[in-house]
């Protein structure tokens, strides 16, 4: 059984075959953080207007990889949301498109499960329950995981995504776009206890991140040092502005470890891709002797292998029901209003 | 009019007020630098429009467009990451007029002439900002 996989939620276009093994046959992503480098940022209908562009191109480019026809796929999934709705209505359309015509069932996918699901491609025995913690430029959220399409939110950001946060401050110092991957590269070799930053904590024990105060007092380093990206305290600057957003997570990560017990650790989405955070994680989860899985790149940037593979976790487990073809994407984070999602 | 605030506090609690009189209707624009408070009082408002749960307000820089479901729907959006009038229209954000009310961080990068309550911030300090509301 074949399964094809799309993803557009946000600025990525991707397309992904995989067997019902879960090999991954193919995962193409047409990442558009070149159309936007001039831009400082995502633009979001130049994002939209190119999936419309792009989508026939990386599905043919994914059936192509993967050898295998339109004919062959057996199944469709789709992200339906949470993301930008016009992007996403692209990815929509074009599975409902496909499924009609080909008469086959269609299964709308959660981008934030996905992402969680993007760490079991590459490894098929993790433990439950679990712990996944996401980052990435949107999203800042820790879900635990009693057993496997069980997932319940038990932390988000208040305000700022970690990643928007570098993003921002990468904007505001001119350093280019995007603003992680720049940072984590200038900050390498910088002394990140050089400039001072209080960890932000909940008053109200929650397990929900701040990251604005954190901005706001990066913002203020900036301008009493008179920091601009040519200042040699600058690299120390961006590894102690790193350093401050790394500990903020793996401090709620900590939080919520003592409360839930997990048996693992997922660290995943775009910022996944962070050494200082990937280092910080590791460490912590080898100090609490949890194990720790983080997904290649390729899994952890917005892709549609996770897409294919989430769907595929709930064929497994549930009875095959494709969805009305009127199903609607949705823009905002689910479950809403703090409700247990259950399959 | 022309308002001091020495806090987050006190800037979510006079967007909260400001709120509790619209109609349903109202196009925010809210400017002002990095960290000037934009995102707060957007959350002063839509807590001020009914919605329950606040903490579900977050920076739309990189989501673009949040929608929550208050008294009636917020359209919260930011234009931070734009450039220029075509590229802010091809969001297709003038949808949104007369379904509910619409919040616009980074509003001054839309050059149009469109009727709003502009909510200007300038950071006095760390904590203090003066915000000026021309209805």
């Amino acid at each position: 059984m074949y399964i094809l996989g799309i993803e557009t939620s946000c600025d990525e276009t991707s397309a992904s075959v995989l067997k019902d093994d879960f090999s991954v046959l193919s995962n193409v992503i047409l990442s558009q953080d070149e159309i936007h480098a001039p831009y400082g940022g995502v633009v979001p209908e130049l994002a939209s207007r190119k999936h419309i562009n792009s989508i026939t191109y990386v599905v043919d480019e994914s059936l192509r990889q993967a050898k295998v026809t339109l004919e062959k796929i057996d199944v469709f999934a789709v992200t339906q949301g949470p993301g930008l709705i016009g992007s996403l209505l692209v990815g929509l359309s074009f599975a409902k498109a496909l499924s009609f015509y080909f008469e086959k069932p269609l299964i709308p996918v959660d981008h934030l499960q996905a992402h969680i699901e993007s760490a079991f491609i590459e490894n098929k025995d993790i433990n439950f329950p679990l712990l996944a913690l996401l980052v990435s430029g949107g999203h800042t959220s820790i879900f635990f995981m009693q057993e496997k399409l069980n997932y319940q939110l038990i932390g988000k950001t208040r305000d700022d995504a970690a990643g928007e946060a570098f993003d921002k401050i990468a904007k505001f110092l001119d350093l280019g776009y995007p603003g992680g991957p720049i940072i984590d590269k200038l900050a390498e070799n910088g002394d990140s206890k050089k400039f001072h930053f209080s960890i932000p904590r909940m008053t109200d024990s929650s397990l929900d991140f701040s990251f604005s105060g954190l901005k706001t007092a990066a913002l203020r380093i900036i301008k009493e040092n008179k920091l601009t990206k040519d200042h040699p305290d600058c690299v120390d600057f961006l590894a102690s502005f790193e350093e401050a957003i790394v500990r903020t997570l793996i401090f709620n990560l900590n939080q919520a470890a003592e409360r839930f017990q997990p048996q693992s650790l997922i660290l995943s989405g775009g910022v996944a891709r962070n050494r200082r955070l990937r280092k910080a994680f590791l460490n912590f989860s080898k100090e609490q002797g949890i194990e720790a899985y983080i997904p290649s790149a390729k899994y952890c940037t917005d892709n549609a292998a996770m897409v294919a593979a989430l769907a595929l976790e709930k064929i497994r487990t549930q009875e095959l029901a494709s969805v009305p073809l009127d199903l609607n994407a949705y823009p905002r984070v689910f479950p809403f209003k703090g409700k247990t999602w259950k399959k | 009019m022309e308002y001091t605030t020495n806090s987050e506090d006190e800037t979510f609690l006079l967007a909260k007020k400001i709120a509790k009189d619209f109609k349903g209707n109202e196009i925010v624009f809210l400017i002002g630098e990095l960290g000037a408070g934009k995102t707060i009082f957007a959350k002063g408002i839509a807590a001020g429009l009914g919605l329950e749960d606040i903490n579900q307000v977050c920076s739309p820089s990189f989501t673009l467009v949040n929608i929550y479901q208050a008294r009636w729907p917020i359209y919260h959006m930011d234009f931070y990451r734009l450039q220029g009038d075509a590229e802010i229209e091809d969001l297709g954000w003038e949808d949104f007029i007369d379904q509910g009310v619409i919040i616009v961080e980074w509003a001054e990068k839309m050059k149009a002439e469109i009727q709003a309550i502009r909510v200007h911030f300038k950071i006095k300090n760390e904590n203090t900002r003066k915000i000026t509301i021309s209805f």
